[in-house]
């Protein structure tokens, strides 16, 4: 029998693909009470005094930056004068800062997709059985990084330069700057196959996707390699390719997202591959 | 026994009272219980909850405070329902109609926004706790998936009642946030691959959320009834398949 | 009381503390949510009820006034208390009291059988209409109906007898009424006579509902209600949806609308005058003419519009809130309480923005400046190139304006106008010799001309002396040209020929002929010339070589194009240019993140701001890279506000069909007679629309009768036909005057406008017809000598000049025109009736001289 501390490992999943005939998903189960010492508490009234409380109090908060602070209503809805800036609501502002980096194919529909399916896929692609209902940095070190980046770097603070940094024009303006909707900002960028001397139009295609290609494929060799160095072979063997190699796909493009900004931002570099289908 | 406590009795005991209130209310194990099972609206909750439920270091309280703000922009949204036309004519005439006219008119107005918004905070900052307590491993995983639709039904509760004011803010932030759609591939009309499908700027991706070629009084009609039928019913659903997933694997805690 | 498991800490706690306080903040917030709702927020139950308490102050304290004022009066007193006596039973005899209480009885006794018989007499007829229904039924069914034929002849026969009765108790009835009345007669008498003393109070006691309600005798404010005005269809939204306008401006402006606070404060206060303004109220509301944000009654900023995004805020009274008045109307011109937009809109019209900026309405208007058509055979090259450099130096308050050029430019810009009328001019010339009379030297021909400047009219228009002005567009510039310098500028030659034919020189002249003879012309051409401040310029050939250089007139025509002199004058070679400036049909909703401010960061972002200062510098704006080529007018402020609120009104017009007034017949009929009277500058000589001849205050009090007469109800009184033909070829109405009609050269469509003006002022609709003059061979010599009314004939003598002579003040003039309009025959009926001495009505004699006057009297 399982010592009470240890989780019960459940049988492996038979008809499985081969990959995952390694994978073993390890079930934190309640055990059912069972007299002293065990570790429930009665809900009524333990847990739904401390709710009621917390309803009272967010409801007391909420009536009260109700009566303080009025909703927005600007002028009526004109079709043919657009306001400078023209932002969207705050928690799309993240996605709005990324069409600067990206197209809007990339951007608005990419990799809003991926970040909903990254997002849906994660408990499938963590095998960690560590940190299973209770806090822990050092068991879950890289899951928690990584999750970090992704929301509260990137995410989060992609809100904050869309509603506080960038003023009309979608210009950057620093907090104190007054906004000024004359504001003429030189666009100098040039295409990353240019900075290298390339001026043929399919040449600079095939260089970009060459370089978009190389990106991923080197990217996910360094992820192996690095996977393998921190964690094992076994781990490996028991993550599995398919769970691996969604895992690599998606970080890199979460990183490229960054990469794409240090890019435009520091260097100036507008894309990195331009064909008469997609830029990127 | 003296005449308040016979009084009591007789009430406590009488056929009308016991079939409303079927078990008493002393403080024993056994009412305790009852009070949850017995109850439609708390028997959500199991009877027993493991200890670390009730501290809000563990849980943040942040699942029950977006449900709270969620009723909270029903009860608001039913209210400003019977004020609210979603015609252009009348849709920012009203808007001014419930900031002076309407008794609370503005404060209902107020609750809804910032409910609203709050909602779409407290729906991060659950999905963050639940990630730092690992409540979406074993055997939680199909949970935490319903989770994320329901984050994307949030997002798209807001998106839709961003337009119903009708104002500036309202139709260019719309418009910011569709005209991305037009850039989907295969099915934007200017999105990469589009000549394979043969989409145009009326009848495409964008168009879909528009109702038509560009934003109008067809796509304040449309993002009313989604904001106000569809969408709140999906989101019911969902919530109730999420409630359903909690009581079943129980709330997540330390191994015993 | 767990019973299993450890008791920990956390299951012990009480959250008792936590839980009252949150109660407690959670009630405290629903108070604070009713207290907002009830009064913080909503601002207007206070003002609404605070207007209430005061008007029942003011309302009670009339009512004491007026009771005072009842008790002074010893009639009143003396009545009342009569009346007093009476109703107590005490000063009228015993016997009358006694009487009056029977014959109350009774009264009250024959009521009740009045009601008894009624009753009795209704239910009959109800009776028979059931007994005809089943007759009815039965015969339908086929049967005889015998029965119920019986019992229907029966009711009939009841019927009869229960209306006599009915009849005969309302008698009796009546009759101890009318005793009663005899018998009270005093008291009735009394209280018809006390009647109109309680005039005042019954009324203030209507007013006194309407702001309150007795309770308990005593007066409270009525509970307020919302009143608001609702314009349904008002306006098109941005979606092109027709949208209501609502205005609630009366919940805390309450008595905007009701006579008697002409003397508060806003906002208790009544509409300064209420009867103009507001006797549209209902349908206009308040927000279409003074802005703000109609459905808000919460606070005065919000109510005002001063809020952010609220594109409509309150517009000040001073001015600019009669740009509004142009959402409706089709033009300012003439009407009262908008003489603002109204001199901003003449302002536009006269000093020729048309020419450079379309504007609609304002497409097809004359152009502002003189024709340079044949200007070599006029100017003198040196003058030319001074002129073009700066006109205000030459003449300070002319017209055109100063395009800032420097000597270069202006040399190019002359060469290419000298060039371009070259053949024109010559051609002029040829047909126009050197005059043989004209002898400047000559001190007595000098003048002579003089004279006839100062007397035939010039000076409405003219002036000869540098500071010498009569009428002027705008402040300080002057309508015709000042003449102080004129031989500076021109010849004798060119001179003599203008003056008599100017539209032979110019087709688009303005100048009318004054049908001046050889010797006329050449005596005032002769004082012309003689009228100068230096020397003119000797001719310098220089200059001239360069005026004639190739690419000098190239220059120029690059400059003439560029700077678009063709929207001002007639030029060779422009016609057919575009306006070379922007278009301000919708300059008034400009915002201003549009307006390009250019270094003025002194100035503030507004629209009204930009618009202001552009007008008085147009080329403030400049940069080093944004040129402008507007030019400068040298308005004074009050000049430039005007301008600035006409073109505030200049927005897209999304107004309802029928809110508009542009159907009014009347007002299209007066603006189009307007353009042709301002361009004409009839307002030079004589009185009308409200302004004084220009002319006038060269005349002494004691012969101000030889001005120009005053154009006050001609459309009232002269015959349309005759007035056209006389516009058209002005006879000598009055042969003493000195002062000469000119002949403007109108067409008869011209001439029509100008009459339906006058009809139209006086609330005629001509209805846009051309009239036709009967035609040349019938139009009367001018010169010719009036028929006199022969002597002892009614002494019209008495009041109405009748020849040549000086015209005492109290005297008329008498029309010379013969009663062929219903219309204008009905004014002088009226005139005859009113003001004719010694008719008094008897309308024998009036139709005698109305005959008279119809075939007698002169007229064509």
């Amino acid at each position: 029998m399982a010592a009470p501390n240890e989780p019960k490992v459940l049988a492996t999943v038979g008809t499985a693909p081969a990959q995952l005939d390694k994978a073993v998903r390890v079930e934190n189960t309640l055990r059912k009470a069972r007299g002293p010492g065990d570790d429930k508490i009665h809900t009524w009234p333990h847990l739904v005094r401390v709710e009621f409380l917390c309803l009272l109090l967010v409801l007391a908060g909420m009536i009260i930056w109700s009566l303080l602070v009025d909703a927005p209503l600007e002028e009526p809805a004109a079709p043919t004068r657009t306001p400078n800036p023209s932002k969207a609501p705050w928690y799309f502002l993240g996605l709005q800062e990324i069409l600067v980096y990206f197209d809007p194919w990339h951007a608005g529909v990419v990799l809003p997709s991926f970040i909903i399916i990254g997002l849906m896929v994660l408990p499938y692609i963590d095998i960690n059985p560590k940190g299973n209902g209770y806090y822990t940095y050092k068991e879950r070190k890289y899951e928690i990084q990584t999750f970090f980046i992704g929301f509260h770097v990137l995410w989060i603070s992609l809100i904050i330069v869309g509603t506080f940094l960038r003023g009309p024009g979608w210009n950057w303006f620093w907090p104190w700057d007054p906004w000024d909707s004359h504001k003429v900002v030189a666009l100098t960028s040039v295409d990353l196959p240019y900075v290298f001397g390339l001026r043929d139009y399919w040449v600079s295609a095939a260089f970009g996707l060459v370089l978009t290609s190389a990106y991923f494929v080197l990217g996910t060799i360094l992820l192996y390699v690095w996977v393998v160095r921190k964690k094992g072979k076994e781990f490996m063997a028991r993550w599995g390719m398919a769970r691996f190699g969604l895992v690599s796909f998606l970080y890199l493009n979460m990183i490229a997202v960054v990469l794409k900004m240090v890019l435009r931002l520091g260097f100036n570099v507008q894309y990195i591959m331009v064909t008469p289908w997609i830029n990127i | 026994m003296s005449k308040w406590e016979q009084f009591k009795e007789q009430i406590v005991n009488s056929p009308v009272w016991q079939s409303m209130f079927r078990h008493g209310y002393d403080d024993t194990p056994r009412n305790r219980v009852l009070m949850v099972s017995g109850n439609v609206w708390l028997h959500l909750h199991p009877s027993k909850v493991r200890r670390h439920g009730v501290r809000l270091k563990f849980t943040w309280c942040m699942g029950g405070i977006t449900f709270l703000m969620f009723l909270i922009t029903i009860v608001t949204g039913v209210y400003l329902m019977f004020y609210y036309r979603p015609v252009a004519e009348y849709a920012y005439a009203d808007m001014k109609y419930l900031e002076f006219d309407m008794p609370f008119g503005m404060v209902m107005r107020n609750m809804h926004r910032w409910a609203a918004h709050a909602m779409v905070i407290a729906v991060w900052l659950h999905m963050f706790r639940v990630f730092m307590t690992g409540s979406y491993k074993p055997p939680r995983e199909f949970n935490w998936v319903v989770g994320v639709i329901l984050l994307v039904l949030t997002l798209l509760l807001s998106f839709t009642g961003y337009l119903l004011p009708w104002d500036q803010l309202s139709i260019w932030a719309v418009t910011v946030g569709s005209n991305m759609a037009r850039a989907t591939p295969l099915l934007g009309h200017e999105g990469p691959f589009r000549e394979f499908v043969g989409v145009n700027d009326v009848y495409d991706a964008r168009a879909l959320l528009f109702g038509g070629g560009e934003i109008g009084p067809h796509t304040l009609l449309r993002f009313y009834i989604l904001h106000c039928v569809f969408i709140p019913l999906v989101t019911t659903v969902f919530l109730i398949v999420h409630f359903w997933r909690i009581r079943r694997d129980g709330l997540s805690g330390p191994p015993l | 009381m767990i019973g299993r498991g450890t008791v920990e800490a956390e299951e012990k706690r009480s959250y008792g503390a936590l839980f009252l306080l949150l109660i407690a903040l959670l009630i405290g917030c629903m108070l604070w949510a009713l207290w907002q709702d009830t009064f913080s927020r909503h601002l207007w139950k206070k003002y609404k009820t605070d207007f209430y308490r005061f008007a029942i102050g003011k309302y009670e304290a009339e009512l004491v006034k007026d009771r005072q004022k009842l008790e002074a009066d010893e009639t009143y007193v003396a009545l009342t208390k009569e009346l007093g006596e009476i109703e107590a039973g005490g000063a009228a005899t015993n016997e009358t009291a006694a009487r009056v209480r029977e014959l109350q009885k009774k009264l009250t006794a024959a009521e009740i059988s009045v009601f008894e018989d009624d009753l009795n007499f209704r239910f009959v007829k109800g009776e028979i209409e059931e007994a005809w229904y089943y007759y009815e039924k039965a015969r339908h069914e086929g049967k005889d109906g015998h029965k119920e034929k019986a019992r229907l002849d029966s009711l009939l026969e009841k019927k009869i007898e229960t209306e006599k009765t009915y009849d005969h108790t309302v008698g009796e009835r009546d009759a101890i009424v009318a005793e009663l009345a005899q018998a009270d007669e005093r008291k009735l008498e009394i209280t018809e006579k006390l009647r109109p003393y309680h005039k005042t109070r019954e009324l203030l006691a209507l007013k006194l509902d309407a702001v309150s309600l007795s309770v308990f005798g005593y007066r409270v404010p009525k509970v307020p209600v919302i009143d608001q005005v609702v314009l349904p269809g008002f306006e098109r939204n941005n979606f092109e949806q027709w949208v209501d306008r609502v205005d609630r401006c009366q919940n805390c402006h309450v008595p905007i609308d009701t006579a008697g606070f002409e003397e508060e404060e806003n906002p208790i206060k009544t509409h300064p005058d209420r009867a103009y303004y507001l006797g549209n109220h209902e349908k206009m509301g308040c927000t279409p003419c003074h802005g703000g944000q109609g459905p808000s009654i919460n606070s005065v900023e919000q109510a005002h519009g001063e809020v952010a995004h609220w594109e409509d805020p309150l517009l000040p009274k001073a001015d600019k809130i009669q740009a509004k008045c142009l959402t409706c109307h089709p033009s300012a011109l003439g009407m009262k309480g908008a003489d603002v937009a109204a001199r901003g809109e003449s302002l536009f019209r006269e000093m020729g923005c048309h020419g450079c900026h379309l504007l609609e309405g304002f497409e097809h208007l004359d152009s502002a400046g003189p024709s340079l058509k044949r200007i070599a055979a006029k100017a003198k090259p040196e003058w030319l190139v001074e002129w073009v450099n700066e006109p205000h130096t030459f003449r300070p308050r002319t017209r055109m304006p100063d395009f800032l050029f420097d000597r270069e430019q202006a040399i190019d810009v002359a060469a290419y106008l000298l060039a371009s009328s070259l053949e024109d001019g010559l051609a002029w010339l040829e047909t126009h010799e050197e005059p043989t009379g004209v002898n400047p030297g000559k001190a007595a021909q000098v003048a002579s001309g003089k004279e006839l400047t100062q007397s035939l009219g010039c000076l409405g228009c003219h002036g000869f002396e540098e500071d010498q002005f009569a009428s002027q567009v705008a402040e300080s510039k002057d309508t015709g040209p000042n003449l102080a310098r004129i031989a500076e500028k021109t010849d004798a030659r060119w001179t003599f020929h203008w003056l008599q034919n100017p539209r032979a020189y110019s087709e688009v002249a303005r100048m009318p002929s004054l049908r001046v003879s050889d010797e006329e012309a050449s005596a005032i051409t002769s004082y012309l010339m003689t009228l100068k401040k230096e020397n003119p310029a000797a001719p310098d050939p220089a200059l001239r070589k360069r005026l004639a250089e190739e690419e000098t007139i190239a220059r120029g025509e690059q400059l003439v194009r560029r700077y678009g002199c063709g929207g001002c004058h007639v030029v060779n070679g422009m016609q057919g240019e575009s306006r070379v400036s922007v278009e301000l049909s919708t300059f008034g909703g400009k915002h201003p993140d549009e307006l390009a401010f250019g270094n003025r960061d002194d100035l503030e972002k507004t629209w009204d701001a930009w618009t202001f200062n552009k007008i008085l510098t147009p080329r403030t704006y400049a940069t080093e890279r944004l040129v402008s080529a507007m030019p400068m007018f040298r308005f004074s402020e009050s000049d430039a506000r005007a301008l600035t609120v006409f073109l505030a009104s200049k927005v897209e017009s999304k107004l309802g069909e029928h809110y508009t007034a542009h159907n009014a017949p009347g007002a299209i009929a007066a603006l189009a007679g307007r353009e042709s009277i301002t361009r004409y500058n009839c307002q030079g000589c004589h009185s009308l629309d409200g302004l004084e001849g220009a002319i006038r205050k060269y005349y002494k009090d004691e012969d101000i009768v030889n001005a120009p007469p005053v154009l006050r109800g001609e459309g009232l009184k002269v015959q349309s036909d005759w007035f056209v033909e006389f516009l058209k070829a002005p006879v000598r109405m009055r042969p003493w005057l000195k002062v000469r009609m000119p002949t403007f050269g109108l067409s008869d469509e011209e001439a029509s406008k100008i009459v339906g003006y006058f009809e139209a002022v006086e609330g005629y609709n001509l209805g846009g017809v051309v009239v036709q003059g009967p035609g040349e061979a019938d139009a009367p010599a001018s010169g010719a000598e009036p028929q006199q009314v022969p002597e002892g004939y009614f002494e019209c003598g008495a009041c109405h000049m009748e020849g040549p002579g000086r015209v005492p003040e109290d005297k008329y003039w008498l029309s010379r025109v013969g009663l062929t309009d219903e219309a204008k025959a009905s004014w002088l009926a009226q005139h005859l009736d009113i003001k004719l001495p010694g008719t008094g009505g008897d309308h024998s004699r009036a139709d005698e001289l109305r005959e008279f006057l119809g075939t007698g009297v002169g007229g064509p």
